[in-house]
């Protein structure tokens, strides 16, 4: 309103940044060879790190498309507020080449015979049928193939892999674009209703292949909403700490203020919520119906081994975020709300390693030093991914047309 | 202009934003406390340039939703654990999981509904009256103007020092507001309406009154009859549309719970009370007092309404069958009849899990532990009894082997007509019960309903047997009889038993 026009140049953090993709790939490399070595250690042919590197993949897998999420939405509202952090998520979901590569293990456990058959195989306990429950898994078979799971999961990857370049491009062609009808920006909100729809049928038919197919009997259809769910609020945390990040180290000091923070963490508050009533809208279903087929994925969860775990779920993931981020002050405040940031991206791990862990082992919780190691590896080189291009790219659209407005934007 | 006992206050008007913002932020260092902005829209910024503390507000939606959601699971606690317990799908009585839903309403109920209203008390809102509104420049406030207005009640107030600190603060016009003659306060008409209103809503609340502590002899007022008087099918309707008549439909043949599937097959004698083709004659578990305890709560919620309370068949669904003289009911069998007392445990367990004439199988809705439950207590219950049956339950079968001088085919039909249940509908002694007697049954001539008759030889009790309702007899109800379960062999044998019967 009264602000003075942003100058429109680019705001390089070259040296940060590398210092960043070399810390991360660092952090990687040694996370990993940690894990392997604790894998091999186990002595149960791997099965237990390939369980682990699943959840740590996932963990990678919904920030990257969380990312693409924030870039889609505020392209397709012709949001204000985020100008000034989107490139953050521009960033987050041009990692997908990352994804691909750290899918390659997969193949591994999806087209050999392992010799631990009889405890379900390496990972999804589809790929050799086995047990009570064998015939019912022969069924899915003409879905739950090695093949044809391998295709949509590489049908996955272009249509991801389309979307994050073409707006990563577009969004760095706007930046020295002076053109005053801004047809990069206008093209971007077009292509962006296509592409949110794409993005909602391959991240739901996503979280139903690698996820659910854990436990290739059970089936839930609101599973795909709720990894959405965890997407959305990795993401807006993730934005948090980079912003924070790199305001610490001087750079975007007052492109991004309170409101812009107040924004975050307001979505921060709102996905914690619908998270949890997302998380209770699939257990009250299946808790009443009282289906066998159904209930069981949940009685492993709330019964010995496991429960622990879940009502600690009901704690780390709802209550205390919810408290915690419910406060204007806090949402205002930026390092309280790094605090809440960090917060929320370790907890969204202990939400995925519920969903995906008492599918590998009911009766136990194998929880240990592999688990984080294996998702601090596989996140170290996320971090690289994410760093490497900001090397290069400025960390902020300069070119967008609604610079001045995110500037100026205030909350009532 | 000299009188400020006059005066309401002093109006300023400024025509951008950012004049109202400047302006507004001299006022606030000026020190004055009882003044206002009245803009268009929402203005960016005029709190701080106002120097508004940050309201309490969202203190009090925060508690509102606290005791909202206290409330909401109070409120479920009392209805479904203490005041009026019932059961709802086989979960607990008060269960949180089902709770959840109500207390997320009653949270945002509660919050929503007291932010609102706290807003609105804070605001000091609603008003019925302010002088500014009667000023014709001030029109423009809901439209292009934004205007500051202080009152003369301010302490910091006085006309020529506000009226030049307004006017240095950018105003294009600045106007003394007047306090406008006659009373603030609403016309009488509308403090009276206010309170005949307030009055009428208290009519509900004694009507309810009334009613919760009154009986009528009216039936109730149906408000909504569609839900009242719902078209569907309740249990023992009959319904067109299926060949045997019955809207409720018994389970498919071969067909048991899901829960037993496969262990079926490791312990029939428990599952289906069968061990090799032979009923069980004793529990397949200690009967402790517990297991009794459970039959008789079991017996109470799904035996009783039609069989009673004691077993003798007289449950108030029959009470009631009976007094509207329904057409084609069949009295729920007495459970201390002869017949029956001397069944053996298995053969009782199977009636119960599968259904029997028109009694549908609970297999589906009582655990099978609860069956067996059940039969433990309809021995107990039978001990309770006064008759000859109290000395059945538990004995040997009466009917014994040569205990009448007959054929032993005979015989063996006699004790097929006990065992396999024809005696519930079909007496020995002439009475018309559910169906024709027995006794004087065979040679006699039988009316059909399509107006035939014929003589009931060997070839028509056969035909009866295997097909109950190729022929109906007038005055009896089609579709009552099953085919009994039967080989061949045995339904020789209880032809032979009815020929027997044959009056001389």
């Amino acid at each position: 309103m009264h602000s003075p026009e942003v100058v429109r140049e680019p705001i390089m953090a070259t040296d940060t940044a590398a210092r960043v993709a070399r810390v991360g790939a660092a952090v990687g490399v040694l996370g990993v060879l940690l894990a392997v070595a604790l894998g091999v250690s186990e002595g149960d042919g791997m099965r237990h790190f390939f369980w682990a590197y699943l959840v740590a993949f996932a963990y990678v897998f919904t920030l990257t498309l969380g990312g693409m999420f924030f870039v889609l939405i505020q392209h397709i509202t012709g949001a204000k507020w985020s100008v000034t952090v989107r490139r953050l998520g521009e960033f987050t979901m041009n990692t997908v080449p990352l994804l691909i590569v750290l899918a390659l293990p997969f193949l591994y456990p999806l087209f050999t015979h392992n010799g631990v058959e009889e405890f379900g195989g390496l990972l999804w306990p589809w790929i050799h049928a086995h047990g009570e429950h064998a015939e019912l898994v022969e069924h899915k078979s003409p879905f739950l193939n090695a093949p044809f799971f391998v295709g949509r999961m590489v049908f996955y990857f272009v249509i991801w892999m389309v979307i994050s370049r073409y707006f990563m491009k577009r969004s760095l062609l706007q930046d020295t674009d002076r053109d005053p009808a801004y047809p990069h920006t206008v093209k971007m909100r077009k292509i962006a209703a296509p592409s949110i729809i794409a993005f909602a049928l391959t991240i739901s038919f996503a979280a139903f292949d690698w996820l659910m197919s854990t436990d290739p009997v059970w089936f839930s259809t609101i599973f795909g909403v709720y990894i959405f769910a965890g997407c959305v609020l990795a993401i807006h945390s993730w934005i948090v700490l980079c912003a924070v990040f790199l305001q610490k180290r001087g750079h975007m000091t007052k492109l991004v203020n309170a409101e812009h923070y107040h924004d975050l963490g307001k979505f921060m508050l709102a996905f914690t919520i619908f998270w949890s009533y997302i998380a209770f809208s699939q257990f009250m279903l299946i808790w009443y119906a009282n289906i066998p087929e159904e209930t069981w994925w949940f009685h492993h969860r709330i019964t010995d081994a496991w429960s622990g775990w879940s009502y600690m779920l009901i704690a780390s993931n709802f209550a205390i975020p919810f408290f915690g981020l419910l406060s204007r002050h806090v949402k205002r405040n930026k390092m309280a709300l790094a605090f809440w940031a960090a917060y929320t991206l370790i907890v969204h791990f202990i939400d995925l390693y519920w969903l995906v862990m008492p599918n590998m082992n009911s009766e136990v919780n194998p929880f240990g030093l592999m688990d984080v190691m294996i998702v601090i590896g596989l996140f170290g080189f996320f971090v690289f991914a994410f760093a490497r291009q900001a090397t290069k790219n400025s960390v902020l659209a300069y070119g967008d047309p609604k610079l001045n407005d995110c500037v100026a934007h205030v909350n009532y | 202009m000299s009188d400020t006992n006059k005066n309401y206050g002093i109006l300023a008007e400024y025509e951008t934003v950012d004049e109202i913002l400047s302006a507004a932020a001299k006022v606030r260092d000026a020190g004055y406390s009882k003044w206002d902005c009245y803009t268009p829209m929402p203005v960016h910024g005029l709190d701080d340039a106002m120097g508004v503390k940050p309201t309490h507000l969202p203190w009090l939606t925060l508690c509102a939703g606290i005791t909202g959601a206290s409330l909401g699971v109070l409120m479920q606690w009392w209805m479904n654990a203490v005041d009026y317990p019932f059961l709802t799908s086989g979960k607990p009585q008060w269960s949180i999981p089902a709770n959840i839903p109500i207390v997320f309403e009653m949270t945002i109920l509660f919050s929503a509904l007291t932010t609102f209203f706290a807003m609105w008390i804070m605001n000091n809102l609603p008003r019925w009256f302010s002088p500014l509104s009667h000023l014709e420049r001030f029109a423009r406030s809901t439209d292009d103007r934004f205007f500051i207005a202080i009152e003369a009640s301010d302490p910091a107030f006085d006309v020529a020092g506000s009226e030049a600190l307004l006017r240095d603060s950018g105003a294009h016009a600045v106007e003394m507001v007047a306090e406008p003659e006659g009373s603030a306060t609403p016309p009488t008409w509308f403090r009276h309406g206010l309170m005949i209103g307030a009055t009428a809503l208290l009519i509900p609340l004694t009507v309810i009154a009334y009613a919760r502590f009154n009986t009528t002899e009216q039936p109730r007022i149906h408000l909504v009859p569609d839900m009242d008087f719902q078209e569907k099918y309740k249990a023992q309707n009959a319904s067109p549309l299926f060949e045997d008549g019955r809207a409720a439909r018994s389970q498919v043949a071969g067909t048991f719970a899901m829960e037993d599937d496969h262990l079926v097959l490791e312990d029939p004698g428990y599952y289906t009370g069968k061990e090799g083709g032979e009923y069980l004659t004793e529990l397949p578990m200690p009967v402790t007092r517990e297991l009794l305890d459970r039959g008789r709560q079991r017996y109470v919620i799904n035996c009783a309404p039609c069989h009673g309370y004691d077993g003798a068949g007289k449950g108030t669904v029959n009470e009631r069958a009976q007094s509207l003289q329904t057409a084609g009911w069949i009295p729920p069998s007495n459970l201390h009849q002869e017949y029956i007392a001397i069944q053996p445990k298995g053969q009782l367990f199977e009636s119960i899990s599968v259904g029997i004439r028109n009694m549908p199988g609970y297999s589906s809705t009582v655990t099978t532990e609860d069956r067996w439950a059940i039969v433990a207590y309809l021995e107990a219950l039978g001990g309770t009894q006064e008759s000859g049956a109290r000395k059945l339950w538990g004995a040997a079968p009466v009917v014994e082997e040569g205990a009448v001088d007959e054929s032993p085919l005979v015989a063996k039909g006699r004790e097929l007509y006990m065992t396999k249940t024809c005696v519930a509908c079909h007496s020995l002694d002439g009475a018309q019960g559910v169906s024709t007697s027995f006794l004087g049954l065979a040679g006699s001539e039988r009316k059909f309903t399509d107006g035939t008759t014929a003589i009931a030889d060997a070839a028509y009790i056969n035909e009866s047997i295997l097909d109950p309702n190729a022929k109906i007899i007038e005055g009896l109800t089609p579709g009552l009889m099953i085919v009994p379960p039967i080989s061949d062999e045995e339904r020789e044998a209880l032809v032979a038993f009815i020929l027997s019967l044959k009056q001389q």
